[in-house]
């Protein structure tokens, strides 16, 4: 077994445990289907990933890399803007929210803007990876 | 004055008869990233300028000027 693939197991298994913990003091009653629809939902998500990355190394003809300093630049580049974007247009989120009077932002409507914004962060990445 | 590297990366592979993909593979860089230093959108490293001097084997002015745009 690489070393990799421990420090992977152990992150799981750590990550897992922290989210059971926090789970389990936030929502003390969590009924067992939901645990279980998470843990199903997370491990095929893992799962296909890893599947895909299979899949297009074992297609992959050529002995070229998938990621060089080119690449590393792009991407450090467009996390740079991202950075600048993600600030000034919470910010500007804000301001507007503030000026049509609300007052409390939810946690469930700020964890949904920021799953959002690292969905959007993840298929940048790889739109900015294959140019 | 604006200057600007130009390169004969291009032209020097076609005379050797190299491929982009062979060429790739050769100094392990993305195809993308050698066709944008044929273009000249993109400046190589330094590691990599050295890389295709020595994968080329000519002098480094053959291969890079600084031209006036």
């Amino acid at each position: 077994m690489k070393s990799w693939h421990i420090i992977i197991a152990c992150t799981l298994v750590f990550s897992m445990s922290i989210g059971f913990y926090l789970g389990n003091l936030m929502v003390p009653d969590l009924p067992v289907g939901t645990v279980v629809a998470g843990i199903i939902g997370s491990v095929v998500g893992v799962g296909i990933v890893l599947g895909t990355i299979k899949f297009r190394e074992n297609r992959k003809k050529h002995n070229v890399p998938d990621v060089d300093e080119r690449t590393w630049i792009n991407i450090k580049n467009f996390y740079a803007i991202s950075l600048y974007i993600v600030l000034f247009g919470s910010m500007l989120i804000v301001c507007l929210l503030f000026a049509l009077g609300t007052e409390t932002i939810e946690l469930g409507f700020l964890s949904i803007y920021l799953l959002i914004l690292f969905f959007l962060l993840v298929i940048g990445t790889f739109v900015v990876k294959r140019q | 004055m604006d200057l600007k590297v130009k390169n004969r990366i291009k032209e020097i592979r076609l005379t050797k008869g190299i491929s982009q993909i062979q060429m790739a593979e050769d100094l392990q860089i993305t195809r993308q990233t050698i066709n944008a230093v044929e273009n000249h959108k993109y400046n190589p490293s330094l590691e990599l300028a050295l890389k295709l001097i020595s994968y080329f084997d000519v002098a480094l002015d053959e291969i890079f000027t600084l031209e006036e745009e």
